[in-house]
């Protein structure tokens, strides 16, 4: 009866970490740890006056991808890369000013429409890849105030009936919703108590 | 980024030590502490604490005395997108261990705001407090914060962050001259998983600035286990 009961204490941390199925990780990364495809991309493509460069590994349990972070002319720009190292898109952070007034009008109305109250904290215009042509994305994407992007992906805060809640929601080029997903929020109050 | 993240955090933990230790109105004491939040699926939040203080160094000899035990709650409400209204209860145990000492009662009004900028979280902290001893003692204080992952853009699970602030106090009392206080603080945590959270970080005090000052080092650490 001991050693059951000991056994039974013995085999509680297996229970522990086998219900960690799905494990979310983001992590940095050395350039070198990148697939050597998406090494080389970086490479040839990216601007020569960048700065604050870094690059990332992430997964979700299931998918992997990496992506190489840097500023070129004042915004923020992320190029992500699938598992093998294949470019998947590419995402420049702007600003409300920087959408025309048509496509901001489109997705505010929306955004009223769907929610008592809404707070818009991030918009990055999205340039998809083009499987004959990744080259082409950079260029795009490096002139993101001269052209449209694909799509535009929104942080946005919303209240209904006083709950708050985050979404990661994505607009067609036009302003067009097309489809939204959740952000868990962590609780901040360690930080305040 | 990680190496000479933790390598700065060490650098600014040593000249702290070094700085202080070397003059008299100083002591260095420990603050261990447990939390549990409790977040709802509505507006409302709670928190229960429990810590102790106990005097490891104090006049140039090191030493080992509890001074107090605490325990606090605080019930929150989520106003707008970012801020938190907060009020709380906290009951000090002086008299279990120096019998010339009361007990104490603080009740506090609090207003925090904490907003994500890509991987820094920025934090302020508004509070005005009533506590209740020997003299009946008014403070406000502001906490400005900021926490910092230390891997990534983000704090995933086993993941180590920094978190560092700053608060100024001012208290009041009858028939006393307002006293003004400085802390800072830096802090190691760390992501146990489900958002709990585990950390280790020292806290510097400068307290009666305006009078005659006195300092002090806190070690602080604590766990946090949210619900």
């Amino acid at each position: 009866m001991k050693h059951l009961l000991l056994i039974i204490i013995l085999m509680l941390p297996i229970f522990a970490t086998s219900q960690d199925k799905k494990i979310e990780k983001e992590e940095d990364i050395d350039r070198e740890d990148m697939p050597e495809s998406a090494q080389e991309y970086l490479l040839q493509n990216i601007p020569e006056d960048i700065n604050k460069l870094r690059h990332y590994y992430e997964t979700d349990g299931d998918k992997e991808s990496y992506e190489a972070k840097f500023k070129y002319n004042r915004h923020r720009f992320s190029v992500e890369f699938n598992e093998t190292g294949t470019l998947e898109d590419i995402e420049v952070q702007v600003k409300k000013s920087d959408l025309e007034d048509v496509v901001l009008e489109k997705i505010e109305n929306y955004l009223e429409k769907q929610h008592d109250r809404f707070k818009i904290e991030k918009i990055q215009a999205q340039y998809l890849s083009e499987n004959d042509a990744p080259e082409q994305t950079m260029q795009r994407a490096k002139k993101f105030d001269a052209n449209s992007p694909d799509h535009y992906e929104l942080i946005v805060a919303t209240k209904n009936k006083g709950k708050l809640k985050k979404y990661e929601m994505l607009f067609d080029t036009n302003g067009n919703f097309k489809n939204e997903r959740e952000i868990i929020r962590n609780s901040y109050d360690y930080l305040i108590f | 980024m990680t190496i000479s993240s933790s390598r700065l955090f060490l650098l600014l933990v040593f000249i702290l030590v070094v700085a202080t230790s070397q003059s008299q109105n100083f002591a260095i004491q420990a603050e261990p502490d447990i939390a549990i939040n409790i977040d709802r699926p509505n507006r409302w939040s709670f928190n229960f604490g429990i810590t102790n203080r106990d005097l490891l160094y104090f006049n140039n000899t090191s030493q080992f005395r509890v001074n107090c035990v605490e325990i606090s709650h605080f019930t929150s409400y989520e106003v707008g997108f970012y801020g938190k209204l907060s009020l709380g209860l906290r009951y000090r145990f002086n008299e279990l261990f120096e019998d010339s000492r009361e007990d104490e009662i603080r009740i506090t009004q609090q207003y925090s705001r904490s907003r994500k900028y890509n991987a820094l979280k920025v934090a302020h902290r508004f509070r005005f407090e009533q506590r209740f001893r020997e003299l009946t003692i008014y403070r406000g204080r502001y906490q400005f914060s900021v926490e910092y992952p230390l891997n990534g853009e983000r704090i995933d699970q086993n993941e180590y962050f920094l978190v560092i602030s700053a608060e100024a106090l001012l208290s009041m009392a009858k028939e006393e001259k307002p006293e003004l206080g400085q802390r800072f603080d830096i802090s190691l945590g760390k992501d146990i998983g489900n958002g709990n959270k585990a950390d280790l970080g020292l806290q510097y005090r400068l307290e009666k600035y305006n009078l005659n000052s006195f300092h002090g080092l806190f070690l602080t650490g604590g766990l946090t286990i949210s619900i």
